[in-house]
């Protein structure tokens, strides 16, 4: 979510008070993707973003799993994009 | 119960089948936000008569002790992280897609669920597999 905003406080012409802000707001993958800042001190090194970036999700049930083992079916449905249709 | 489609592929072809309910309230909503985490990037600048006066930026994550603990993000100084909740925390998990509970990613996946008994694709496959070698065997 972006937030761009621009509130002027004007008297009889005159600029009194002016606020910008500019903010975003996501989640922490989408946060990776379009290069938004952590803050300082953020170890980059942690387990959770290894999975970040390794893990894809299954289109039937939403569970991530690495490319390996989706290659073979989903581990958790079943899934698999090789099989035929019945 | 509407079933999810994808092109020909139905829910019900697959091995699960969930049964609990979801949160959908506020509770379950920030509970969802914190569980992904909240990243917070903002650049605000206050000015007096055309005359900056005030800059402010932020740079703020937000996210519950487990995902705050997973991405490596810095605790107050002080905080013991060598407890046995820390190390907890560290261990991924998973929501079971039939009961809803939080488990260990690696027992829900490769053993079953210790609250409802589902089991994943995967162990159901192992298990097979292991009652055919004793069946060979025999």
């Amino acid at each position: 979510m972006a937030v761009d905003a621009s509130v002027r406080v004007n008297l009889v012409g005159a600029d009194l008070l002016g606020i910008n802000a500019r903010i975003i707001l996501s989640s922490f993958k989408t946060a990776t993707e379009i290069g938004l800042k952590f803050p300082e001190g953020t170890d980059f090194d942690a387990p959770g973003w290894r999975d970040l970036i390794t893990k894809q999700q299954c289109p039937i049930c939403g569970m991530k799993s690495t490319r390996e083992d989706l290659k073979e079916g989903c581990p958790w449905c079943g899934w698999n994009y090789r099989q035929k249709e019945n | 119960m509407e079933l999810q489609t994808k092109g020909e592929l139905k829910m019900e072809d697959y091995t699960f089948k969930p049964e609990r309910t979801e949160d959908t309230g506020l509770a379950g909503a920030i509970d969802k936000i914190l569980d992904k985490g909240l990243v917070i990037n903002a650049d605000i600048t206050i000015d007096v008569s055309g005359v900056e006066l005030l800059g402010i930026k932020i740079r703020a994550a937000l996210a519950s002790f487990e995902t705050a603990a997973r991405y490596g993000l810095e605790f107050p100084s002080g905080t013991n992280i060598n407890t046995a909740a820390w190390k907890e925390a560290m261990i991924q998990k998973e929501e079971c897609p039939q009961c809803g509970k939080k488990v260990d990613r690696e027992e829900l996946l490769n053993i079953a669920c210790p609250w409802c008994g589902w089991q994943s694709a995967k162990a159901k496959k192992a298990k097979e597999r292991k009652v055919s070698a004793k069946v060979e065997v025999h």
